[in-house]
């Protein structure tokens, strides 16, 4: 394939994809084809701006230009490094004892076309962090599947997907290597173990499933536009090859893109977990809402973000657990490469529990560095636990992200 | 288009949920003879082989063995492959596994079989009579004739049953989706004569005439209960709702002292029998039935709740339980039957799990409780957690473990409970009310107190991060050093683990212990001030520094090892060590060479019961080579002749238990010849008697071992009534054929030497004749009641019978019962007891050639001139000295020291120096008249705490069983039922003994200053048969 023409298909492809791709992921995580925006800049304009690294839901080129070859491939990828220091705890062996460098994303795949019809994403990721138990402070890298899915197109922008892949039930949906701070709001991520005492994040993995989509393409000059998503996915634990259970999860999610590169995006989705093996097993059912915005005003970009997850235990019949989270966020661009921001953060997990709310205010800075394809963000994060769990855990981050 | 294309699309997604419900079909339940090991059932103590009979259904899978009698038609012969002495038994169980972490099996039952009183079935017959393919249940039928578990009481057995009449059948019945098997197990009168068969057979004075008139306050009257035997694994507790919860064995023996007397058998009962493990439980149930043994006689249970599905338990030991359920009816006609059904139940892992199958056959209304336990500081979810629910007495009635995210749940009858969790690491909350309604759930978020973490790194004197010990040591109130610590310090009811205490009248007990490969351990406790202890067997001084620590936080320590003595030369040797391949452990076997590394043995010899375990595996594994050599072996183990290791041994892939023998019915001398054939070199394999002298399960004590002549004796009297009736059990079938004998078996110093009367007595009424204070105590025979191990041994020594004298631990479990104390120091060379410095043939070689020191702390050195411990030195005109020297760390000081020869104390309890009780030499000058040996011994009376703990609690011992259902005779003749007898409860206190030195005065060889010892001795009469004694009964006439 002649070099330009493969350039402007794959620009295309990706900027289709975006609204699957650029949500939020697992904490810790990344998704795939911001890396190809950007190595395809002429067709995912303004991801190099660090202020309001656009989500890469709303712009993609209006027209989807004819596929010349039934096949088409393109790889991509992107590294996250990060220094961390974590105060030491005083009291807590698993919390602060860490400090040193993290590999974020050690993200590399591919994506491509077959046909004019068939779009499909292939990731994986080489920095998994793999934990034996909670709150252990030795973690191992893994390497991970990240995506696998195709999507086929029904007609304009009507899509069904399929395969290994992340719903839009996340209040935070910045690409991985587009988001303003280091780590993703705390109600998606929730807490770190060797951070304070870890909790899980309240937006769903990966899963294998199917998804009907409407993501609606928007230009500067198409204004907002409203598209959803309806998936029925496995709902099992991430990288689970099977259900683990006869129920399925299911999401719906609404959506609008707004023509100043900002976004709205609501969910709400059921989902049966089954836990222990068996023959012990036990059904747990969580429903979920999210709730998130951005929008962008001159050099200020505004983000907040909220997430409820309602657990009720069918078999055993314990008491219904409610958990919340919620961000809001500010950052203000100051020339073309360096940003500054405030974030603050929230995470309940558990109304079960009257002493285990955290609260995050962190402050940072963002440097874009495009000659080298890299950002380099600078923060440092006030953590504080209630009474009963107050921990010495503020901590700083130098991270460094290379686009492939 | 666009929207037909959507429609389809949506419609398609919301109908791929419907699919999942598909396919459902209905359970199914089937019976098979294995043909392939792959059909079999896998498990720390899966017995199934091909030939054996599968009974499965889509919960459940069981195993019953084929009639055990061996396939060779030349030789068909009762071979006892399972535990007990014949086949046609339940012998694996476990729970469909479909995946996850035990998906090849994990099958934790030694065995169940049903048993009339002590009779169990010697299957004629074992076969399929449903096989379940047409949607119905599946059987599996063992039919046979009478055999007895234990000779011992055959004369009860007998007296009581006389199953030589019967035919006796046992019916396993497996319904399709079901976790029980249903047992219908059937007693036909078969009598010859056409007679009936009345229950008891024989009435009390006849059986009064066979046991010579012992029976006091006749008459009385008697029962035959019958019931199930069940053998749990050693990683099964047994537990049963109400007063006894998990504490099953001390409250059978409460049960005894509020007895109501005969007929109903003294005993414990219980609504439902079941247990606790890892992954699996088992259960026991019966329903309502008129013949119900404990309804039956009720009111011979004061004090007990009896309902209509009470079992009888009357003994618990060594995982064997006898559960008795039915009553037969006063006599059975000719060919009339009784049949009593009973259910085994495979559970989860929990009690609570059995409890729900054990309502569900009662058709019991329940409801459900359940939530999650998680931790307070952390929320984390706390696997593993035992949610006991307890009733109006505050008696645990179920207990119910958390799974890995924290949840539970159980099915529970409506009504009122409190329930608290129970965690080792953690304090125990108090407890909480919740009311159960039927058909309604009941759930709760229970948050249990974080516990404390305690990191703690320890190196040697080296340098080196080497297997240690680590405890931590703490306190409680000073109030409660006078009282049972099962009262304050932990529940054994509600499952918590042992916290051994000083047992010296101060308030220290032991909160944890770890055994760790490299002196690194991170652990988490119970909040407190603690003592941590650093610990690398005898050649090590403990260390240690004190800790305090918070709930949710933690406290470090470094430890450094300090040497207490060079033993250049000489290895430490455990040679008798149990982990899960034998059925009464459940210690696995990665962590059982890392105890005995930490314990500071340099050589483990594994001895499982009858399985034929390889250490060197897990040695490799845990990355001990440098500091452990493995020797497989076996304790072939009797059910009433004893065990004998042998070592080391092949293994032998191809069976399932490492190696083929047979035990049942065999004469020690085959039993001899079997260990050696399967020896790697049988030339050269070693034969070790264990714990000789202990009752039922020591091979001395069984043959009636005189220690004056270490020469079988006929048994006269009660004695005689109670002895073994085999032939193989014959005097003339005694053998001294073996090369090792234990002198010291774990921390039983009660059984080494005759035990002599404290000064003053205790109160009576003693034993006739009357014991004098400070002399050995005597049976009415003459010979001593308690006979000694060590004074056997001299006796065998004095007739030239050269078995070396060995230490071990016959370690179990691990706290409480460590590996190493005792053991055995070999000599191996100089220069050759380096990491890696010696062999297995060294080893060998060093207990053949007797180059061993019996210790459970003490390095006791003696020479001769230049001999050592298990020479023979020529002493030119017999005058000669003896140089000894013992040395000790200071936790294990000696204070006293004997110096033997022939039989008898040279030196006598020589006082060493409280200053020199680590390092004490002396010179013994002797002028013998004729070739000798010479033994040293080294005793001290420190209490060895906390390296190696007391003996807090009677040890298990077979004895209860016999006590237990010979309640209400006098048996006072019996060694067991003595008044007067050694203390089992007591310290550890530092022991050591050597070896002999032989020392020849005239150069013309060794001679034995005794008539040298028979290789087999003939029996001066033969020992009595208690069962031809019944044919002179007139009962039996036709």
């Amino acid at each position: 394939m002649h070099h330009r023409v493969r350039r402007a298909v794959i620009g295309t492809i990706a900027a289709l994809f975006v609204p699957a791709l650029a949500h939020a992921e697992a904490p810790g995580s990344g998704t795939a084809t911001d890396g190809a925006i950007e190595l395809e800049g002429e067709a995912a304009p303004t991801t190099h701006d660090v202020v309001a690294a656009p989500p890469a839901l709303p712009h993609a080129p209006s027209v989807v230009p004819p596929v010349a070859e039934k096949f088409t491939w393109e790889p991509f990828g992107f590294l996250r490094l990060q220094y961390r220091i974590v105060l030491n705890d005083p009291n807590v062996a698993f919390i602060g004892r860490s400090d040193g460098f993290e590999l974020q994303n050690a993200r590399v795949g591919v994506l491509g076309a077959l046909g004019d019809r068939v779009r499909y994403v292939f990731a994986i990721e080489g920095a998994v962090d793999e934990r034996s138990h909670v709150n252990v402070p030795d973690g191992r890298l893994r390497v991970g599947l990240k995506d696998a899915f195709a999507d086929v197109a029904l007609g304009g922008s009507l899509t069904v997907r399929a395969g290994y892949f992340e719903t839009l039930v996340d209040p935070d949906l910045d690409a991985e290597n587009q988001r303003d701070f280091v780590d993703y709001a705390i109600e998606s991520r929730g807490v770190r173990s060797t951070e304070g005492y870890q909790a899980s994040g309240l937006t769903p993995g990966r899963s294998l499933g199917a998804a009907l989509r409407l993501a609606p393409i928007v230009t500067d000059a198409s204004g907002p536009k409203v598209g959803f998503e309806i998936a029925v996915q496995n709902g099992a634990n991430e990288y689970a090859s099977d259900n683990d259970n006869d129920t399925p999860a299911a999401s719906a999610s609404v959506f609008a893109r707004l023509a100043n590169q900002g976004w709205v995006v609501a969910s709400a989705r059921f989902n049966r977990r089954t836990v222990d093996e068996l023959p012990q097993q036990k059904d747990e059912d969580d429903l979920q809402a999210t709730l998130g915005a951005k929008i962008f005003a001159g050099p200020v970009g505004i983000g907040v973000g909220a997430a409820f997850v309602r657990t009720m235990f069918p078999t055993t019949g314990g008491p219904v657990e409610n958990a919340y989270g919620a961000h809001a966020q500010l950052m203000i661009k100051t020339g073309t490469r360096l940003a500054v921001g405030y974030r603050f953060g929230i995470l309940d997990p558990s109304s079960l529990f009257v002493t285990d709310r955290v609260m995050e205010h962190t402050a940072g800075v963002v440097l874009a560095v495009p000659a080298y394809r890299m950002r380099v963000h600078v923060q440092v994060t006030h953590v504080a636990e209630q009474g009963a769990r107050a921990l010495t855990n503020d901590r700083a981050q130098l991270a460094a992200e290379l686009a492939l | 288009m666009t929207l037909r294309a959507a429609l389809v699309a949506l419609v398609s997604l919301a109908l791929l949920p419907l699919l999942g419900t598909c396919g459902d079909q209905a359970p199914r339940a089937r019976a098979q003879i294995i043909g392939a090991l792959d059909e079999a059932i896998g498990g720390p103590h899966a017995l199934g082989q091909i030939g054996d009979f599968l009974l499965e259904n889509d919960q459940i899978r069981l195993v019953i063995s084929d009639t055990g009698v061996s396939r060779d038609p030349n030789k068909p012969s009762t071979y006892g492959r399972g535990n007990t002495t014949f086949g046609g038994s339940l012998i694996d169980a476990d729970l469909v596994r479909v995946g996850g972490t035990d998906a090849r099996g994990n099958d934790q039952l030694a065995e169940l079989l049903p048993g009339f009183l002590f009779t169990v079935i010697n299957p004629t017959k074992v076969e399929i009579t449903r096989r379940g393919d047409d949607g119905g249940p599946a059987e599996v039928t063992v039919t046979g004739t009478g055999g007895d578990l234990l000779q011992m009481i055959a004369v009860l057995n007998t007296g009581l049953m006389f199953p030589a009449n019967l035919e006796l059948k046992n019916i396993y019945r497996l319904y399709p989706g079901k976790r029980y098997v249903e047992i219908e197990t059937v007693v036909k009168n078969k009598a010859a004569n056409g007679g009936v068969h009345p229950f008891p057979y024989l009435n009390v004075m006849d059986l009064d005439d066979l046991l010579g008139g012992n029976i006091p306050n006749l008459p009385i009257e008697l029962s035959v209960p019958m019931g199930q035997l069940p053998l749990l694994g050693g990683e099964q507790d047994l537990f049963a709702p109400g007063i006894a919860g998990f504490n099953v064995k001390y409250a059978i023996e409460d049960s005894y002292k509020i007895a109501g007397g005969f007929p109903g058998f003294p005993g414990l009962a219980v609504d439902f029998l079941a247990s606790r493990g890892i992954g699996v439980s088992y259960g026991l149930t019966i329903l309502d039935a008129p013949s119900n043994y404990v309804k039956t006689y009720a009111a011979r249970y004061p004090g007990q709740d009896v309902t209509p599905y009470s079992m009888l338990l009357p003994f618990t030991y060594a995982g064997v339980a006898g559960v008795f359920m039915a009553k037969p009816p006063a006599q059975l006609g000719p060919n009339e039957e009784f049949r009593f059904t009973s259910y085994f139940i495979v559970g989860r892992g929990d009690v609570a799990s059995v409890a729900s199958v054990v309502y569900e056959l009662r058709n019991q209304d329940t409801g459900t409780f359940g939530g999650k336990v998680v931790d307070e500081l952390t929320s984390a979810p706390v696997k593993g957690a035992n949610v006991f629910v307890l009733d109006a007495k505050q008696y645990p009635i179920t207990q119910i473990e958390t799974d890995a995210s924290g949840s539970f749940i159980a099915r529970l009858p409506p009504g009122a409970y409190t329930y608290v969790v129970v965690v080792d690491d953690r304090a125990t909350p108090a407890a909480q009310s919740i009311t159960i309604r039927e058909n309604e759930k009941t759930g709760v978020q229970i948050k249990l107190p974080a516990p404390a973490t305690v990191s703690v790194s320890v190196i040697d004197d080296r340098g080196r991060h080497a297997p240690s010990k680590i405890q931590l040591v703490g306190t409680f109130d000073p109030a409660n050093v006078t009282k049972d610590p099962r009262t304050h310090l932990y529940s054994i009811q509600k499952g918590e683990r042992k916290r051994p205490t000083a047992f010296d009248g101060t308030n220290r007990y032991v909160e944890g212990a770890w055994w760790t490969k490299d002196g690194r351990v991170n652990a988490r406790v119970r909040p407190g001030t603690y003592e941590v202890i650093a610990s690398r067997g005898p050649e090590y001084e403990y260390t240690s520094t004190t800790v305090t620590v918070k709930s949710g936080q933690f406290a470090e320590a470094q430890l450094v090892l300090t040497a207490a003595y060079e033993s250049p030369g000489w290895v430490s040797v455990d040679s008798h060590l149990h982990a899960q391949p034998s059925t009464d452990s459940g210690v696995p076997i990665d962590q059982r060479v890392i105890s005995c590394a930490a314990e500071g043995l340099e050589v483990a010899v594994a001895t499982d019961h009858n399985y034929v375990t390889d250490y060197a595996p897990a040695i490799a594994a845990s990355g001990l080579d440098s500091w452990l050599l493995g020797i497989p072996g076996m304790e072939l183990t009797t059910f009433e002749m004893g065990h004998f290791n042998g070592y080391p041994l092949k293994i032998d892939p191809g069976s399932t238990r490492g190696g083929e023998f047979v035990w049942a019915n065999q004469p020690p001398q085959k039993l001899f010849d079997q260990l050696r054939a399967m020896s790697i070199d049988p030339a050269k394999g070693i034969v070790q008697v264990n714990h000789p002298q202990q009752q039922v399960l020591g091979y001395f004590a069984q043959f009636f071992i005189d220690p004056a002549t270490a020469q079988p004796y006929t048994p006269t009297g009660i004695l005689g009534v109670f002895a073994p009736y085999g032939d193989e059990f014959q005097a003339d079938k005694m053998s001294f054929d073996f090369d090792a004998i234990e002198l010291l078996t774990g921390r039983k110093s009660e059984n080494l030497h005759n035990y002599r009367a404290p000064s003053p007595l205790p109160p009576g009424p003693h034993p006739n004749p009357q014991p004098v204070p400070g002399q050995v105590v005597l049976g009415p025979d003459g010979r001593p009641k308690f006979p000694g191990i060590v004074e056997t041994w001299f006796t065998m020594l004095d007739r030239g019978h050269k078995a070396t004298g060995m230490g071990t631990s016959d370690t179990h479990a691990l706290l409480g019962d460590e590996p190493g104390y005792a053991r055995t120091l070999l000599f191996v060379g100089d220069g050759k007891d380096t990491l890696g410095g010696f062999t297995r043939d060294d080893v060998i070689d060093a207990i053949h050639d007797h180059h061993a020191i019996t210790t459970n702390a003490p390095f006791l050195e003696m020479r001769v001139g230049s001999a050592m411990i298990g020479d023979t030195t020529v002493v030119q005109g017999g005058s000669t000295e003896v140089r000894i020297r013992v040395r000790s760390p200071s936790w294990a000081k000696v204070d006293h020291l004997t110096l033997y020869s022939n039989g008898g104390a040279v030196v006598a309890d020589l006082p060493i120096p409280a200053a020199q009780g680590t390092d004490f030499e002396t010179v013994v000058r002797l002028s013998l008249a004729r070739d000798s040996w010479v033994v040293a011994e080294a005793t001290g009376t420190q209490n060895m705490f906390p390296v190696v703990s007391a003996i807090e609690y009677p040890p298990l011992d077979a004895t209860v069983i016999i006590t237990a259902l010979s309640a209400g005779l006098d048996l006072s003749a019996l060694p067991i039922a003595s008044n007067l007898k050694p203390n089992v409860v007591h310290q550890t206190q530092p022991f050591a003994i050597t070896n002999p030195i032989w020392i020849d005065i005239d150069g013309n060889g060794w001679n034995p200053p005794k008539a040298a010892l028979p290789r087999v001795a003939p029996s001066p009469q033969p020992r009595p048969d208690v069962r031809s004694q019944f044919e002179a009964l007139p009962e039996l006439t036709p």
